[in-house]
């Protein structure tokens, strides 16, 4: 009988579970979430020797993450300015073929709705490169502030601005 | 499993959750910006109550956050709100006098900053490693709020 109770409990728990996961799966909050990490894993070169198509095609899937015009606002950073997605993915391109290994990693998201169509995401980005041909490996996190909106029903990056932590 | 053991398992679980996610938060240090007090690499774990009850002081060694508790700096203060912070020629002035610093054993005599007065609510904070080209280490003003803990060794 008492093992009856419990295992009742356990499926009440774990329905509850399930559905919540379920339903914030399902969000808008989660399909941010998960725009922000493939965006994350596809500017990332994690395979070293990543042939140039796989490059290439990686790249190009990058443009739908983008609006029309998405702005950089970072600190140190000599390519600050607005881009279209065609240039956003062409830079990136570029970049990664000057290292053998490029990481970039995502850490404490947060996403605040600003309305139906407009969100903010709050996070820390942490990317680490190797120098082709070379062993030195330099790592770099910095906050950063996200605008996201909604577009054919797609959420598309338009600013991208880094938050000062510290201030010389 | 009787009640009591799922029960004595869950409170082990929120304990060890309570203790290891906000009072003792282990962490791995990555960077050379602490050298030689912190290792390039190395694990050291943030005491969160450091200053429940007290306000950082000059020569704690802090840990600030960043968006989370994911991803956290290592860093010395050097100033408290009020103070006056310059570099010349890699020695550290606050409100005018150049400080003693045991724990730097690698200095540049290219840091150089302008006097600066660190704001209410702030802290000064500089890495341990002034060897390190100035541009490159990461140092300054941040919120008080944004102090995590201090490292337990």
């Amino acid at each position: 009988m008492v093992r009856r109770k419990w295992i009742m409990v356990s499926c009440v728990i774990a329905v509850a579970v399930a559905g919540t996961v379920l339903l914030l799966s399902k969000g808008p909050k989660a399909k941010i979430r998960r725009a922000c990490k493939d965006l994350a894993s596809r500017v990332s070169a994690v395979s070293e020797g990543e042939g140039e198509q796989k490059r290439a095609l990686k790249a190009f899937g990058l443009r739908k993450y983008f609006a029309a015009e998405c702005e950089l606002a970072l600190r140190n950073f000599e390519h600050n300015g607005t881009y279209t997605p065609k240039e956003i993915a062409g830079s990136v391109m570029r970049m990664r073929s000057r290292f053998e290994r490029v990481e970039v990693k995502l850490y404490d998201l947060s996403v605040t709705l600003e309305s139906a169509q407009r969100a903010r995401v709050h996070l820390t980005a942490r990317v680490e490169v190797k120098r082709s041909g070379g062993q030195a490996v330099r790592s770099e996190a910095r906050e950063l502030l996200c605008s996201v909106q909604k577009e054919e029903g797609e959420w598309k990056f338009t600013r991208f601005e880094e938050v000062a932590v510290l201030r010389k | 499993m009787t009640s009591r053991r799922i029960i004595r398992l869950v409170a082990v679980g929120t304990a060890a959750y309570i203790l290891f996610g906000h009072i003792c938060i282990p962490m791995r240090i990555r960077g050379r910006s602490m050298l030689p007090t912190y290792s390039a690499r190395g694990v050291a774990c943030c005491w969160t109550p450091a200053y429940w009850f007290s306000e950082p002081q000059r020569g704690d060694v802090v840990v600030i956050r960043m968006a989370g508790r994911e991803v956290m700096m290592l860093k010395r203060v050097v100033a408290v709100e009020g103070d006056t912070v310059a570099f010349r020629d890699g020695v550290l002035y606050v409100n005018g006098e150049p400080q003693k610093e045991p724990y730097v054993k690698h200095r540049s005599r290219e840091w150089n900053l302008p006097a600066r007065k660190v704001n209410e609510g702030y802290i000064y904070v500089v890495g341990d490693n002034r060897g390190m080209a100035m541009e490159e280490h990461v140092f300054g003003r941040t919120s008080e709020k944004r102090i995590v803990g201090v490292p337990l060794w």
